[in-house]
């Protein structure tokens, strides 16, 4: 027989006996949402996990932390080391200037405007944008910047505002940009950073002792992301060798002498890893090298995950136990079919039919049952999603778990839809087997055999 | 064909064939030590009462059914020996059947009827629906092609049955009490049609029934009684006479008249 006269025969005996299919693929209907409709929730619950953490922080992002480690340091070997590991896409340490005095930077005609500039960070230059820093005026800071004369830096887009005016009194020393209402624009600093030479000084350590300065550059400014740190609002980022070149000068023009005993290396570093799915092991391989102390998302990420993918295991049982209901449903279909086609089956043999034809027949008419049962069941799901979601967001209306977000209760993606109709025909056709074994086995003499 | 000088080759060839049943501890022997050559283009006609034995052998012949003891050789190959598969290809492409009770299937058409052999063999729609549509026109039924089983007669239903038995050329057509369901004129009309059909293709046909009327239109009579072939004898065909065919004809009806009121 030919694969076509093969459908058409199943589908004249499945419209033959309509209300019987009918009533059998509304069981795999019901099956097929049960299990779309709750996978579909749990991922909507892992989509909109995701989305919340992202709003907490990078989560590709591990953060090392050995202050207080004097076996392992995190010096530039280990940085290395870190940075050999497979999955990781940068890492950079971070160093925090050292200085004993007080720190300042000025700007304007004599000095006018100062900062306090406490919180000078050094990290690799080139990790910046892969880190995800991004720049509202300017450019980034790249590695051919690193030591240059005048030392290139990266301002915060709040640090330019934390400059004061000396000649003037409070509150008058400071723009006012704290008071600007949403959606208006913020008054200018008293100095266009990008344009004006800087000079950073760093105080002596001891009375008498002499003043280190530099020259600074700007070259662009941070869009503010707290997530990414505080550097980036009210801060300054250069090179991290640039860094370590201005605290050696200060220590040597103060004369001071580094405990040989302390741990050289970094306080702390950070890990960029390729995607989420490295997070993982690339943090694993860290705890390895000894730096237990990390922090990443993953650990809040796999929490989260792991109870969205109970919920959606709970549901996807009861799916499974409807499923398993409507197979019965088919078998049961089917069995009948042959019974009361046992007659035909044999004329069937008598007249030539071959033996795998007949499987076939049976197979295939309990695969189509299946198979629209699991496009119905698609279908109705896809409904049921919309639905799901329309009432959603009523009901959140607006206080949405993740701002900036429409919540979704359901998400039904390609792969899933394919899924629920690919198990769906599954189940038919094992339903079928049974049933078509048993016609394979009628004997040609029941076509003789009269009632 | 005269059956004084019948062709050498046998196309069917039945050998020392028993078949016994086993009834709960007892053995009912059907079929007792069958000999019977059966040859190309003949029309045979095994003849029993009901119980004989005769439905047993023509089930063996067909290989519906496994012999006990013994075989059958068609055109030379044992197909006692056959798997059920070998049997179901071997069927489709040597053997045409007739049923008693048609058999057509309910929810199909004349011409989707007819269709069946052909789909099993893997013809073609265009081409099987151009064989069919020749076939129902051969039995006078170019007019029910599109009609239902349910809506036809017992005769013009038998006559479907026919055209599905001879589209595919078998090379042997079984008939098992083809016009048990049939009044007199039907079944003169089916029995003329039957040994026509074979005739024209030099077809074997085999029919079995319990009626010796039906057994006049073969070129060879068997008579079976309880499993054992008693009598084996040619016959000049009612077919190849349609004077004497007339005449009984006419006895029936009017044997049919006066049974009426």
């Amino acid at each position: 027989m030919k694969i076509s006269d093969l459908l058409g025969t199943c589908l004249r005996n499945l419209t033959r006996r309509k209300l019987r299919t009918i009533l059998t693929v509304i069981g795999v209907v019901v099956g097929t949402c049960f299990i779309v409709l709750p996978i579909s929730l749990g991922i909507a619950i892992s989509v909109n996990n995701q989305k919340m953490l992202e709003q907490w922080g990078d989560l590709t992002l591990i953060e090392i932390n050995n202050y207080g480690n004097t076996e392992t340091p995190l010096d530039d070997a280990a940085i290395d080391s870190i940075r050999a590991i497979p999955g990781v896409e940068v890492v950079t340490p971070i160093m925090q200037m050292q200085v004993q005095g007080e720190v300042k930077m000025f700007a304007g005609r004599k000095n006018r405007y100062q900062w306090y500039a406490w919180n000078v960070v050094g990290m690799s230059a080139e990790a910046l944008e892969k880190l995800g820093y991004t720049t509202s005026e300017g450019r980034m800071l790249t590695p051919d910047d690193v030591g240059s004369k005048k030392i290139r830096v990266m301002f915060g887009d709040r640090t330019a505002y934390d400059f004061e005016d000396t000649k003037k009194r409070w509150p008058n020393n400071m723009v006012d940009y704290w008071s600007v209402g949403e959606g208006e624009e913020l008054p200018d600093p008293f100095f266009d950073p990008l344009e004006t030479e800087l000079t950073y000084q760093l105080s002596p350590a001891r009375e008498n002792g002499k003043p280190v300065t530099f020259q600074l550059e700007v070259v662009g400014i941070f869009k503010g992301d707290y997530r990414r740190g505080y550097e980036t609002v009210y801060g300054a980022v250069m090179d991290i060798e640039d860094l370590k070149r201005i605290q050696q000068e200060y220590e040597k023009a103060n004369n001071i002498k580094k405990d040989k005993t302390a741990n050289k290396g970094y306080e702390t570093a950070k890990v960029k890893c390729v995607s989420m799915d490295h997070v993982a092991e690339v943090e694993e391989a860290i705890h390895a090298l000894g730096f237990v102390n990390t922090y990443s998302m993953e650990q809040e990420r796999q929490n989260m995950q792991e109870s969205a993918r109970q919920i959606q295991l709970i549901l996807g049982f009861i799916g499974g136990v409807v499923m398993i209901a409507s197979a019965v449903s088919i078998m049961n279909t089917m069995y009948t079919a042959v019974i009361e086609r046992t007659k035909e089956i044999g004329i069937m043999k008598v007249l030539g039919c071959e033996l795998f034809h007949i499987r076939a027949i049976f197979l295939i008419e309990a695969g189509l049952i299946g198979f629209i049962g699991g496009v119905v069941g698609d279908v109705i799901s896809f409904v049921g999603s919309y639905i799901l979601n329309l009432v959603g967001s009523t009901i959140q209306d607006g206080g949405a778990m993740v701002e900036g977000y429409t919540t979704q209760m359901s998400i039904i993606p390609p792969w899933l839809a394919v899924t629920g109709i690919a198990f769906a025909t599954l189940v038919g056709l094992v339903s079928g087997v049974y049933p078509a074994h048993r016609a394979v086995q009628v004997s040609a003499l029941e076509a003789i055999r009269t009632e | 064909m005269d059956i004084r000088t019948p062709p050498r080759e046998a196309i069917i060839s039945v050998q020392n064939l028993s078949k016994i049943y086993k009834v709960g501890s007892e053995r009912v022997v059907a079929l007792d030590n069958i000999n019977l050559d059966i040859y190309t283009g003949q029309v045979l006609c095994i003849v029993g009462t009901s119980g004989s034995g005769k439905s047993t052998l023509l089930n063996q012949l067909a290989g519906l059914e496994k012999p006990t003891h013994g075989r059958v050789l068609i055109g030379g190959r044992n197909i006692s020996a056959f798997t059920e598969d070998q049997l179901a290809k071997f069927r489709q492409r040597y053997i045409g059947f007739v049923f008693q009770s048609y058999n057509l299937m309910p929810a199909m058409t004349a011409l989707e009827n007819v269709q069946l052999p052909l789909m099993f063999r893997g013809v073609p729609k265009r081409a099987r629906i151009k064989a069919a549509k020749k076939a129902l026109k051969e039995v006078g039924l170019a007019d029910r092609m599109h009609h239902k089983p349910s809506q036809m007669s017992g005769g013009q239903q038998q006559r479907v049955g026919i055209a599905r038995a001879f589209v595919a050329t078998p090379k042997i057509v079984f008939a098992d009490e083809p016009t048990g369901n049939l009044d007199t004129r039907t079944t003169i009309e089916v029995m003329r049609m039957m040994v026509r059909l074979s005739r024209e293709n030099n077809q074997t046909l085999v029919i079995v029934t319990h009626d010796q009327e039906i057994a006049a239109y073969a070129d060879r009579i068997v008579t079976i009684r309880d499993g054992v072939l008693i009598e084996d004898k040619p016959n000049q065909s009612l077919a190849d006479r349609p004077e004497d065919e007339q005449a009984l004809l006419e006895q029936a009806l009017s044997s049919e008249h006066k049974a009426e009121p």
